[in-house]
């Protein structure tokens, strides 16, 4: 723990900037007390080879449920870092779970998944007075989690699920899930977690639409990829709608200049991941042929979140701590405005841990550059999802 | 909204035109199709969002709703748990007159009536079932028609209250209550546990009460006994056995006042009858109690007061004043003992203002015996010097005309001595005419006017000068300017004094000197001489009377002019001093107050002197009683040269103008005439008669300054008694000159005037 910051009573933390997986593991699992354990959540920075880390965890906590993923970066108590392992031991006397392995994410089988996630609904018994939440953990490049959020939405319509993709940095090649111990590609996992803590969920960005609109005339919807958009060819034409040139185009642009989506009043993020060699868009949620969009603008960023993360419990008390899902996007234009250290501050002084995305998935819907957190708060509190 | 680059060329832009619209084309026909694409799953889930969002806000307010008719339910739950505890008092609700609901309670209260309690009885009805009930033993007060006493009742007020005991001690508080137009309830509180508290907290209070009595009658410091309405005693103290000497034994409850008093007489402890009507007072109490102090047998006295007491009987208090007596009677001995000692010293002082009174009654008596004493003293000596000045007068005059007569003879130094021998006698009886004058307590004796101090001392030279030339001593005078506060007469014989006293203690060929000399507002009037001088131890006593000093060897006198001196200067506040030195000489002065300073004129004196060789050719018309001294005036006055007519009274004086038909040109008058007659009478007579204003010059002994201003008032001079001829003639020229005009301004001052009194 850092000075003057006093840490989560409710769950245990460590990391590590060991460059060997082993010793990195060794560290982080040093620091827990197994015997009071019930779970870990594990996140794999991309630096870590995520077969060594898997092993190294199977020695280390032989018989402790290992749950996680690869990521894009990690909320430690220190902020913002990269290339540290994020340990969270979720105590026994708090926390329970039960988890769902969802693999073979293509095709997506709609029945198959809702099966699965209702046997296990059922058969994880309830404990009196606790309350139930779902964290899902979902491949960062299957494309798929706007169905697989909007299933679990319909198949546990009682139980507020909150997600982050999977990430490898910023390589965008290969994603993986942890689950009980072991690493799965084009995979999901769903964790269905009882607490004797209150908890609120809760998500924000920080953009508001401009009244530049586009069009998207070319795509191919399953790979999440736009050939064109106002009848020309997509990144040239985005490159001249954020006047930039198109060999400029990086992530930091993207960051810095999304794609919404408007329905019904609310404006949807569509991140943008990449610019191909065939000037095709590559998208990091889904879109589709013939939809109008328009371009975004960013907000001032500190104070929003600072206003974000203020969530108080039912008795005024500030959460224990947060479980954050901070988009990869919304970490690179911090860093491009050279605002991590601020960040980093608001993080540690919330008790935000965490990590970064490829989307964030909330209230049954898959959404780019945003935060989804979870406030766990003392037990005297009263949890609203 | 730029959706088509303008920059492209319009073929390109119309190309992409088409391609958007078939997008869009696409778009609207998918629309309708049913699918599971990834964004339609996006789209739906947030459509679902939506509507979620919508139901959950509804949810949300209908459980905020539902919370907040739950909190209401919860209170009225409260409050009808509330009702229920106050229904654990009997309870009935009437509506429009009939028996709504009640409990259990209210019904099994009376369980005799217990079944006639339904539902639709009237409320008179429930209070006549009561009232008929077995189990009802008594209420505070009586019910009657409690429908009717509602009706005057507001809503909510209480429109009866009472208290009912039903059997085996149980005790309820009913109470009827309108609450609405058409509600009455009826309550039944059971307060069976209070009224019993209250009995018993009575009972407790009672006993305690009598404890507590008897402890307060213990402890009091006066006996104190109580005797009930027949005379028993019922409680008493120990002071009060104490302060009787009557043993507890005669002292039981129940003991009668009269065997207490016979027991009491039986030994002896009554001294005094008053106690035994203690017994007689209690059939006749009055209303403020009895007291009396009565002695005890034992030597005590005690204050006993008796009082009556609510029930009949009385109480009976001892007090112990046996001390208080003591100090009293003690008090009282002492103020006996002071009252006959200041009345004693009463007579004492009464006798002592007396004597007082006496002594000085005495005392006055002999002062007025002594003032008469000198009074007639005085009288007689003036009396005395006044007749002998007369015989005097006559002499000097006679001898004065002898020495002419006898001059060159054998027998002028034999005249010379008989003139002397009579002047001595003279200036004898002018002294002591001033030394009795003097000692009388007259604040007349003297009077201070403005005095010319310089003409006064130059009279004096002037008359001393014949004695100083006989005794070959020079006598010289500085003259003086001021006017001082004196007396004219005794001032001038003062300083007359001095300097004869000057003279006659200076040997021949000395000298004395006459002057004053100014000392700031004051003047010191000094004589001088070079005479034998006063020895210290002589210079008080010369001052008294017939004193002298001892080395004053041949001296002629008496030694009564220091005195005279000394009385005149006490009179007149003057202080009189002396310095001397035996053998060189003396200096006596005299200082007085200043009041101005004469302005410089010419001497009348001087002027009327100048005149002596003039010849003295008048008719003077001399009256005077005393024929000698008429035969002496009329001889000097012949001797002078004038033509003279005598007589000896006023109408006399008359006869002698009318038969000799002469208007004199001078009168000379003496003052006391025979009878009531006086010289300024004749005058104002003869001025009168003879239609002139005459001459006039008053000759007297009486020196009286109210008869010096009478005399000035009628344009009369005055020259005293016995006449000294050298001052006569000057004067007679003098007024003779004014009345013809001559010398008008030249009048001679009385000063200048030897006068005398009588």
């Amino acid at each position: 723990m850092r000075d003057g910051v006093t840490g989560p009573r409710h769950v245990g933390v460590a990391q590590s900037s060991a460059v060997d997986a082993g010793a990195a593991v060794a560290e982080v699992t040093a620091a827990v007390g197994q015997a009071d354990t019930a779970f870990v959540l594990v996140f794999v920075p991309n630096r870590l080879g995520v077969q060594e880390v898997e092993r190294a965890l199977a020695a280390r906590l032989e018989n402790m449920p290992v749950f996680g993923c690869t990521t894009a970066g990690q909320i430690t108590p220190d902020g913002y870092t990269s290339d540290a392992l994020l340990l969270m031991a979720f105590p026994r006397d708090s926390f329970r779970c039960a988890p769902v392995l969802i693999e073979g994410l293509r095709p997506f089988s709609f029945s198959g998944v809702a099966a699965a996630v209702e046997e296990q609904a059922d058969r994880f018994e309830h404990t009196a007075g606790w309350n139930r939440l779902a964290l899902l953990f979902t491949d960062g490049l299957s494309n798929q989690e706007d169905l697989l959020v909007s299933t679990l939405e319909t198949v546990l319509p009682d139980m507020p699920v909150f997600g982050g993709s999977a990430g490898d940095g910023l390589d965008f090649r290969q994603t993986h899930v942890l689950c009980a111990g072991r690493a799965h590609t084009d995979a999901a996992l769903l964790l269905i977690v009882e607490t004797a803590l209150d908890f609120t969920g809760f998500s924000f960005d920080h953009f508001q639409p401009t009244d530049q609109q586009l069009i998207i005339t070319g795509a191919e919807p399953e790979e999440r990829l736009v050939f064109e958009i106002n009848g020309a060819p997509a990144a040239r034409e985005y490159a001249r709608l954020v006047d930039c040139p198109r060999d400029a185009l990086s992530p930091q642009v993207f960051a810095e200049n999304p794609i919404l989506v408007h329905h019904k009043g609310s404006y949807f993020v569509r991140a943008v991941s990449d610019a191909t060699e065939g000037d095709a868009l590559s998208f990091m949620a889904a879109i589709d042929d013939g939809v109008i969009m328009t371009l975004g603008r960013g907000k001032e960023m500190i104070e929003t979140l600072r206003a974000g993360l203020r969530h108080e419990s039912a008795t005024g008390e500030r959460p224990d701590f947060i479980l954050g899902f901070d988009c990869v996007l919304r970490r690179l234009e911090v860093e491009q405005k050279q605002l991590g250290h601020a960040v980093s501050e608001i993080f540690r002084e919330a008790r935000v841990l965490g990590f970064n995305t490829y989307g964030e998935q909330h209230r049954g819907v898959h959404m780019n550059q945003t935060f989804v957190g979870v406030a766990f708060f003392d037990p005297d509190g009263r949890g609203r999802a | 909204m730029n959706l088509i680059d303008p920059d492209q060329p319009p073929e390109i832009r119309m190309m992409r035109q088409e391609r958007i619209i078939a997008a869009l084309m696409r778009r609207a026909e998918r629309q309708t199709e049913m699918n599971v694409s990834a964004y339609s799953a996006f789209q739906s889930a947030i459509d679902l969002q939506a509507q979620v969002a919508a139901k959950t806000r509804d949810l949300e307010e209908a459980a905020t709703e539902l919370e907040t008719a739950r909190g209401d339910r919860e209170r009225t739950q409260r409050n009808l748990q509330d009702a229920l505890s106050v229904m654990q008092e009997g309870f009935a609700l009437f509506t429009e007159g009939h028996l709504n609901v009640c409990n259990h309670l209210f019904r099994t209260v009376l369980p005799d009536i217990a079944d006639e309690i339904v539902s639709g009885l009237t409320l008179d009805g429930y209070f006549e079932l009561m009232v008929r009930s077995r189990h009802l033993v008594s209420t505070d007060h009586k019910i009657h028609h409690p429908a009717a006493q509602l009706k005057k009742t507001e809503d909510g007020a209480m429109a009866m209250s009472l208290m009912i005991e039903v059997t085996g001690d149980i005790w309820y508080q009913l109470r009827l209550q309108r609450t609405s137009p058409e509600n009455v309830v009826l309550l039944l509180t059971e307060i069976t546990p209070l009224v019993r508290q209250n009995r018993s907290e009575k009972k407790t209070l009672i006993a305690q009460q009598a404890d507590y009595l008897q402890a307060v009658f213990e402890t009091m410091t006066s006996g104190v006994c109580t005797f009930c309405s027949d005379g028993r005693l019922m409680m008493q103290n120990r002071q009060f056995r104490r302060l009787l000497g009557v043993p507890l034994s005669e002292l039981q409850r129940g003991t009668t006042l009269d065997r207490l008093l016979a027991f009491m007489q039986a030994n002896e402890l009554v001294r005094d009858e008053a106690l035994l009507e203690i017994a007689h007072w209690q059939q006749n109490p009055a209303p403020n109690g009895w007291l009396r102090r009565v002695r005890h047998g034992r030597g005590r006295v005690l204050d006993v007061q008796v009082n009556a007491l609510p029930d009949g009987g009385f109480l009976v208090e001892l007090k112990d004043v046996t001390l208080e007596s003591r100090a009293t009677e003690m008090l009282e001995n002492r103020v006996l003992e002071r009252t006959a000692e200041l009345t004693h010293a009463n007579a004492r002082l009464t006798e002592q203002f007396e004597e007082k009174a006496r002594v000085e009654e005495e005392l006055r008596l002999a002062k007025e015996r002594a003032e008469a004493a000198v009074s007639s003293k005085t009288r007689f000596l003036a009396a005395a010097s006044h007749d002998l000045l007369q015989p005097i007068n006559a002499a000097k005059l006679l001898i004065s005309t002898l020495q002419e007569a006898a001059q060159d003879s054998h027998l002028s130094p034999m005249v010379d001595r008989l003139q002397r021998a009579f002047t001595s006698t003279e200036q004898l009886l002018h002294a002591l005419l001033d030394i009795s004058r003097l000692s009388s307590a007259d604040p007349d004796a003297v009077t201070a006017t403005e005095v010319d101090l310089g003409a006064l001392m130059e009279g004096v030279f002037a008359d001393q000068l014949p004695l100083s030339e006989f005794r070959d001593v020079r006598l010289d005078v500085v003259p003086c300017r001021c006017v001082v506060r004196s007396d004219p007469v005794y001032l001038q014989r003062s300083i007359q004094n001095l300097v004869v006293n000057a003279i006659q203690y200076t040997a021949p060929g000395g000298r004395v000197l006459l002057g004053a000399r100014r000392r700031g507002p004051d003047v010191v009037v000094e004589v001088w001489d070079t005479g034998i001088g006063i020895e210290t131890a002589d210079q008080q006593r010369i001052f008294e009377e017939f004193a002298r000093a001892g080395n004053a060897e041949f001296v002629t006198g008496m030694g009564l002019g220091l005195s005279v001196v000394d009385r005149t200067c006490r009179h007149l506040g003057h202080a009189l001093r002396l310095r001397s030195v035996p053998g060189a000489g003396s200096v006596f002065s005299i200082e007085m107050e200043v009041v101005g300073d004469r302005p410089p004129r010419a001497d009348p004196s001087a002027g009327v002197q100048g005149m002596g060789d003039t010849p003295f050719d008048h008719d003077v018309l001399v009256i005077e009683n005393d024929a000698e001294v008429l035969f002496a005036t009329r001889q000097r006055l012949e001797r002078w040269g004038a033509r003279v007519f005598g007589a000896p009274s006023t109408s006399g004086a008359r006869r002698v103008l009318q038969e000799t038909g002469v208007t004199p040109d001078i009168v000379l008058a003496d003052y006391h005439l025979d009878g009531t007659d006086t010289g300024l009478e004749a005058v104002a007579a003869l001025r009168d008669w003879s239609g002139n204003h005459l001459p006039a010059i008053l000759i007297t002994a009486d020196r009286s300054e109210i008869l010096r201003r009478m005399a000035a008032r009628d344009d009369i001079s005055v020259i005293s008694k016995p006449v000294k001829l050298s001052r006569l003639r000057p004067l007679i020229d003098w007024a003779i000159q004014c009345h013809t005009g001559a010398l008008t301004d030249a009048r001679p001052r009385s000063t200048d005037t030897d006068k005398s009194r009588p």
